[in-house]
């Protein structure tokens, strides 16, 4: 019986065709939603995780340097030589983006979104959300990226720098842990 | 008060019995009495460190305890294939073996039983098992069975046995009523314990090895194979050292019952290989770890071959009447079936169950000392009861120990 | 131990611990222990009773005066789900250790409640072309996946079922749990769990009083003796009390999701809703609560 029902909650989406909610999860296989309306949303008491400074520990801000009244903002599109502080080579999508896509030349301390709204640099989830939507997307829902704290509450996000640095956003590969003894060892 | 004279005079005369006897017999007594005291170390070791001194790990976490648990339920299983031609049909050159069966049954459950409990990690809460204090998870699951099954098997044999020569000490023929039924029970019975014991592995939907709809089959089939091998040999012994004589005819029949069971037995075996080995789906690992070895892992192949080796040669030296009805070639084939069974069933079924484990890990696992040495314990144990079990029936069923009248006055 | 003789050391020496008790030495808990009834039929008060007996005796032996054992019932309308994204998987193990730590596991013993399995790309999900034991420089490695695998929480556990003393069930958030004070040790549900997911405490399990995680719950992570069984809880101390798994934390990749299934807005929820998710080992039957999703 319990069988046959979960049959018919099986199959009932691909007889009845789509529209409804077809999760279904009391079974081994569950049928993704044929269509998801809406964009999942964030909670009000969400909580942003820190991001760690990418650039050189000892350099205070940006704009230590990069002061409009010393230095003068060249506009050429380019890659960056040589050392940076600690953010080069820049590795992100090298051929299609560079600086001032993401920092405003004005005010360095600051990021600018295309429609030249400045941010500021914790806010980098809306920064990246312009290209990666639909990494955006499915870190609001939880899916990218990683939380901490309580499953049914109060939670910490990481932001995007929190785990990417901006400037190579691809992991490091890591060391891993010790693996377990084999059972022969201990024999 | 006459049962209880009787039954103080048969407690007292058996005691006698089991403490008199011949050098050979005091050597054979103090031989087995050595390997328990071995057993019962090792065992103590085991208690004091765990399981850890056993080679058995999360990958393979049955092993040699639970083989040979396995292998005995058959032998103890095999009475019943004594019993069924002795009673049906009434066929009497069989039915002076059957109480040596029954006794061999009581021993060799008591075995099981303990290797059970060497086997778990906590013996001292067996009363968990026990309804009422415990509980015994009935009806799912098949070890709960297989405790119901074992247990009521132990008492039906022993009861039987013990009433029958009870009787026969009083030198009177047993109540029929009372005894054919519990005989004839003894036979569904008989084929219960093995059965459970098969569901137990077969119902395990991560082995694949063991969930397989023809186990329960094998166990039987194999059981009717080793157990009769195991009380032939032990006849003759019997014979030599006592009054009891076995019909030559009794032993033929038996071996010719021997064969047939043996050629279904090798039908079985190769109807699995071919399932597996022409399925050739991931489940045939198992298969390939026990014949060919996987990966350069092939601890168990010498021992697999020797096994269907044995049990091949047996099948067809039984199946020639001129070779099993030749004393010498009868008890080499009695010797074949006794290794290729125990090996295809203790070892060979419990560990290319568990090779490679769920996750494709292979862990060759080899019993340690200490491993080895409780078994022999528990097989000294299993033997010391069956020899003292045998040394007091056999006067009995000869008619020299029974009741004297004389001798209970006396004590008045 | 006093000199008078008590009900309780009579029905001991009655009950044939008294050879055990020369083994492994015979003292107040370990009557108490002896005694104890399953899990599931003690009363609030006895529950009470042990719970601080166990925390007494663990601060004691642990020199850890926080060291506390709840037995914090599961929450109403709660499920629990699982679902690790296998594109993202590293294999660096953090979640391994992250596990040992937080669940008080035997060290020198080495049990692990994970185990990472390294597999080829070639190959997919084999099993037999799985390695637990790989150790790189560096993780992942060219060519290979990592597959994670703890207990799957079964609705249909076959462990469970296999159990001939009820000592492992599972709860009302589908946590299925082992009762240590129960469990006979015959490893009939090592036998039957097709994940390898379940351990055996095969020596006394040691942890280093340093090391003791003092928040502890009765069915979880609660030191074990020696010869029982053991297993992932979800680590049930911490997800009770609503906090996540210490391997969803760890996860340095965020591969790790996990929630309440009967929640609409989980996170879980919307990696079955809108992720191509599995399970292992899906021709079983046993619909576990343990997704897997290429994300």
């Amino acid at each position: 019986m319990k069988t046959s029902l979960a049959c018919l909650i099986f199959l009932a989406p691909l007889v009845a065709g789509c529209g409804e909610d077809h999760a279904e999860i009391d079974g081994g296989a569950v049928f993704p939603k044929r269509h998801t309306v809406g964009m999942p949303v964030m909670p009000a008491d969400a909580i942003l995780a820190d991001a760690p400074d990418f650039k050189n520990p000892d350099t205070e801000d940006c704009s230590d340097c990069h002061d409009p009244d010393f230095m003068e903002i060249d506009t050429e599109v380019r890659i960056v030589e040589g050392d940076h502080e600690g953010m080069t080579p820049f590795k992100h999508a090298v051929d299609r983006i560079w600086c001032f896509d993401c920092h405003d030349p004005e005010d360095r301390d600051m990021l600018r979104l295309s429609n030249g709204d400045l941010i500021d640099y914790v806010e980098t989830p809306r920064l990246c959300a312009q290209c990666h939507g639909a990494t955006h997307r499915e870190w609001i829902a939880g899916v990218h990226g990683k939380r901490t704290g309580k499953w049914d509450g109060e939670k910490t996000y990481m932001v995007c720098s929190s785990c990417h640095d901006p400037h190579a956003p691809l992991f490091d590969p890591l060391v891993p842990e010790p693996a377990p003894q084999r059972p022969e060892v201990t024999r | 008060m006459k049962t209880l004279n009787f039954f103080g005079q048969w407690v007292a005369g058996s005691i006698r019995i089991v403490l008199t006897g011949n050098k050979l017999y005091y050597a054979w007594v103090a031989f087995l009495m050595a390997c328990t005291a071995i057993g019962l170390w090792a065992y103590t070791n085991q208690l004091s460190e765990g399981l850890i001194t056993t080679s058995l790990r999360d990958q393979v976490s049955w092993g040699f305890y639970i083989g040979n648990f396995t292998f005995l339920v058959g032998v103890a299983a095999a009475a019943v294939t004594l019993v069924v031609p002795a009673y049906l049909y009434n066929w009497k050159p069989i039915k002076e073996i059957v109480v040596y069966g029954e006794l061999l049954a009581v021993a060799a459950i008591t075995m099981c039983a303990l290797f059970v409990m060497v086997d778990i990690g906590h013996p001292e809460r067996f009363w968990h098992l026990i309804p009422g204090p415990g509980i015994l998870n009935v009806p799912s699951s098949m070890l709960a069975w297989d405790v119901i099954a074992l247990n009521g098997y132990l008492v039906l044999n022993f009861v039987i046995t013990t009433y029958l020569l009870f009787r026969l000490f009083q030198r009177k023929e047993p109540n029929k009523r009372i005894f054919m039924p519990l005989v004839w029970l003894s036979i569904p019975a008989a084929i219960a314990i093995h059965t459970v014991t098969a569901f137990l592995y077969a119902g395990l939907i991560s082995r694949p090895y063991w969930n397989s709809a023809i186990l329960a089959p094998r166990f039987i089939v194999s059981a009717f194979c080793s157990g009769p091998a195991v009380m032939l040999v032990l006849m003759q012994i019997l014979q030599r050292f006592s009054k009891f004589k076995i019909r030559k005819e009794a032993m033929w029949k038996i071996s010719e019952l021997m064969a047939y069971f043996m050629g279904f037995n090798l039908f079985l075996l190769g109807a699995e290989v071919f399932k597996e080995y022409y399925s050739d789906t991931h489940h045939v690992t198992h298969m390939h770890y026990m014949f060919t070895g996987v990966e350069g892992h092939d601890t168990l192949v010498p021992w697999m071959w020797f096994a269907v080796g044995c049990s091949f040669a047996a099948f067809f030296l039984f199946l020639r009447r001129k070779s099993r009805q030749n004393i010498v070639l009868m008890n080499i084939g009695c010797l074949l079936i006794f290794m290729g069974v125990y090996i295809e069933k203790s070892m060979g079924m419990v560990i290319p169950g568990m090779t490679p484990d769920t996750l494709g890990e292979i862990y060759e696992y080899v019993p340690s000392i200490n491993e080895l040495l409780v078994a022999l314990g528990i097989v000294g144990f299993g033997g010391l009861m069956f020899t003292f079990m045998v040394k007091i029936a056999t006067p009995i069923l000869d008619g020299e120990f029974y009741y004297k009248e004389r001798e209970a006055k006396k004590k008045d | 131990m006093t000199k008078s003789v008590s009900r309780r050391d009579f029905l001991c020496s009655l009950g044939g611990c008294a050879a055990a008790a020369t083994a492994v030495g015979c003292d107040n808990i370990t009557h108490s222990k002896f005694f104890r009834s399953r899990f599931k039929e003690l009363g609030e008060e006895e529950l009470e009773r042990i719970l601080k007996e166990l925390s007494t005796e663990n601060q004691e032996r642990f020199s850890n005066a926080e060291a506390q054992v709840s037995a914090t019932g599961a929450q109403p309308g709660v499920e629990f789900g699982y679902a690790l994204d296998l594109s993202r998987c590293t294999g660096c193990r953090r979640c391994v250790h992250a596990c040992v730590d937080e669940n008080n596991q035997g060290r020198e013993e080495e049990i692990h409640w994970i185990r990472v399995l390294e597999m080829e790309e070639k190959h997919g999900i084999d099993f037999h072309h799985a390695d637990p034991y790989y150790s790189p420089e560096t993780v992942p490695e060219d060519g290979k996946f990592y597959l994670p695998v703890a207990c799957q929480q079964c609705r249909n556990a076959p462990c469970v079922k296999s159990c001939p003393v009820g000592a492992t069930w599972q709860e009302d958030d589908g946590i299925v749990v082992v009762d240590y004070d129960w469990c006979i040790g015959c490893r009939c549900c090592m036998a039957a769990c097709p994940y390898g997911a379940r351990r055996f405490n095969w020596a006394e399990p040691e942890i280093p009083a340093e090391d003791l995680n003092p928040n502890m719950h009765y069915l979880g992570n609660r030191p074990r003796p020696k010869g029982v069984v053991e297993k992932c809880t979800f680590c049930i101390q911490k997800t009770r009390k609503g906090e996540y798994p210490a391997c969803v934390e760890i996860c340095p990749v965020g591969s790790r999701k996990f929630g309440n299934m009967l929640d609409p807005d989980s996170e879980i929820r919307y990696v079955l809703e809108n992720k191509k998710v599995f399970v292992l080992k899906a021709e079983l039957n046993t619909r576990p609560r343990f997704y897997y999703f290429y994300g």
